[in-house]
């Protein structure tokens, strides 16, 4: 086995911090992304280790904003690094954001597979079976605090569906996987002032369905009745 | 007006979430966008199993290694199948080469294919034997080509033969004298008595320049064949050759012609650019004497050929007038042996 990733601590939701810095990992140690991802390409085992180091919380992360469900997301990461396994050599990603937007591209038509399998709209479980979620948050300790977490996690995380395709990935980049704007820009081929404004569009909605205040229970209602 | 408005929002918006400026009271309204971008960002404290994490990377452990194998595989098949193509090219081509002809493209690389077996041939018995066998095999090849009437291949094959034929009798000739040489002398004698036959059988149907380009091969082959190497002319008025002219002696309209050379016979016929001149007063051994009537000069370049009755044929090109008082322009008067002993003129071949 490998050198494995860890799980580092969180930091304060309310910053909007790098990638790296969120992940606790100075990256690269020796070599450049472009070199690091080059030997990938040819499939050695270090250099693809370290991708999969760094974008497996990311890739996770974007399952659960999509599916929200522990065992489901974890499934959808499996196929994507899968994929990203056998798909590595032929990529023409050269850098880290064209690398990230082309595994990000193959998450998200995992995603669409998956919910094409399942012929239906993506399904958010409020209160997730699964009984390791309580490993997928940070916030381990009081049951209360974990269980809270969850619901509001789901919640906003179902809320992304009301969303446009643009929209959602706006919201994916920026504020689950802590790209900045013009490196969102850059991965949705758009310009930085468009992703300003799906970026606010996006948020206008998801805090009128979100709205503070509002009970669970009529929130549930207004996107989708759950 | 509400389209900047709305931009400024979203640009602002965007400087707060950047944490590029801080909120001030102005910002009140984007306050709830922020706290559901908070929620969201919310998620930076979502990470996956540790056990997940160990499982999945040790499951894409297995799947490389596989992959690598499928790789090897694949690369072990693609070297395998190339080498199976460049052998079956490689015996292809063979094949196609030891069948070549001249006049095939594949000709030439039947030639170094030929160079490098002889090259790495060290015992000259051995070296003159396969020579010998690659003269063989050309005048086979010569004689598929004479029976074809293929006279487009005809000068290659022709050329080839002999160029094989000269280098077996050159290796043959550095062997050791002795039994095994006279054993290939005999094989060489044996090829050039059957190349003799198969061309003098060939010359009657053949064109000018393949009959010019046989006898040739046939001189170098030991056989007597024409060869021009002078020709002048003169006008008969200027010569004395009363007795030789016969009817005509001193007819300035009359030119004489006298060729020059070897291996002429009696009833041979010569040529002037390609027309039979009817009045021939004499052909030795290395002499002819034709008159052309009612001609004072001739071109230059004009082209004087001679051909033998067995078909062998010479030509020349460099016709010169004689001068019958300084250069001792023919006489006519023949010598012991009937040939014809006058000189004259410039024009020399080979």
């Amino acid at each position: 086995m490998g050198d494995l990733p860890q799980r580092h601590e969180a930091t304060s939701p309310n910053r909007f911090v790098s990638y790296a810095e969120r992940m606790g990992t100075t990256w690269p140690p020796a070599a450049s992304f472009p070199e690091v991802l080059k030997r990938a390409k040819a499939h050695k085992r270090p250099e693809i280790g370290m991708l999969y180091r760094r974008f497996l919380p990311a890739v996770y992360r974007y399952m659960m904003a999509r599916v929200a469900d522990v065992a489901t997301a974890e499934d959808l990461t499996s196929e994507t690094f899968v994929a990203m396994l056998r798909g590595i050599s032929s990529t023409r990603a050269e850098d880290e954001l064209g690398f990230a937007a082309w595994l990000l591209g193959i998450a998200r038509n995992q995603v669409l597979m998956h919910f094409r399998r399942v012929k239906v709209r993506p399904e958010v479980e409020l209160l997730p079976q699964h009984e390791d979620l309580s490993q997928s948050v940070a916030e381990e300790g009081d049951p209360l605090l974990v269980l809270m977490a969850r619901e509001a996690w789901t919640e906003t995380a179902s809320a992304l569906d009301t969303l446009s395709e643009d929209q959602r990935t706006v919201i994916l980049y920026r504020c689950v996987l802590g790209y900045s704007t013009d490196e969102v820009a850059s991965m949705m081929a758009k310009r930085p002032g468009n992703i300003r404004v799906l970026q606010f569009r996006a948020l206008s909605t998801l805090t009128q369905l979100l709205g503070e205040g509002t009970p669970q229970s009529e929130r549930r209602r207004r996107y989708g009745g759950r | 007006m509400e389209v900047d408005e709305a931009n400024e929002r979203a640009n602002r918006l965007d400087a707060l979430l950047s944490e590029h400026v801080s909120p001030s009271a102005d910002d009140e309204m984007l306050m709830p966008l922020l706290r559901t971008a908070a929620a969201f960002r919310q998620s930076g404290n979502i990470y996956p199993r540790s056990e997940f994490v160990r499982d999945l990377w040790g499951k894409l452990e297995r799947q490389d290694a596989a992959m690598a194998i499928r790789r090897r595989l694949l690369r072990a098949s693609a070297i395998a199948a190339a080498i199976l193509l460049l052998v079956g090219v490689g015996f292809t081509l063979t094949a196609a080469v030891s069948q070549a002809g001249p006049g095939s493209p594949l000709y030439g690389l039947r030639k170094w294919e030929q160079g490098v077996a002889i090259g790495f041939t060290f015992d000259q018995r051995s070296r003159a034997q396969q020579r010998i066998g690659y003269a063989q095999d050309s005048l086979a090849a010569l004689e598929t080509v004479i029976k074809q009437n293929d006279y487009t291949t005809y000068p290659a094959a022709l050329s080839s033969f002999w160029d094989n034929f000269a280098a077996a009798q050159s290796e043959v000739s550095k062997v050791s004298a002795g039994s095994e040489r006279d054993a290939l002398t005999a094989q060489i004698e044996s090829l050039r008595t059957r190349a003799t036959g198969d061309l003098y059988g060939a010359l009657t149907g053949m064109r000018w320049s393949e009959r010019l380009a046989t006898t040739k091969v046939l001189g170098k082959l030991g056989n007597s064949v024409p060869h021009i190497q002078r020709v002048t002319y003169a006008h008969a008025a200027d010569v004395p050759l009363a007795g030789t002219l016969g009817s005509t002696p001193g007819n300035s309209d009359d030119l004489l012609i006298q060729i020059h050379g070897e291996g002429f016979v009696a009833g041979a016929v010569v040529y002037i650019n390609g027309r039979p001149v009817s009045d021939v007063r004499r052909v030795s051994r290395n002499d002819i004497q034709v008159v052309l009537h009612g001609v004072t000069t001739l071109a230059p370049g004009t082209i004087v050929g001679v051909t033998n009755p067995d078909g062998t044929a010479d030509e020349f090109r460099s016709v010169s007038r004689g001068n019958a008082s300084s250069q001792g322009m023919p006489t006519a008067t023949p010598n012991s042996h009937g040939d014809h002993n006058g000189d004259s003129g410039t024009g020399t071949h080979g």
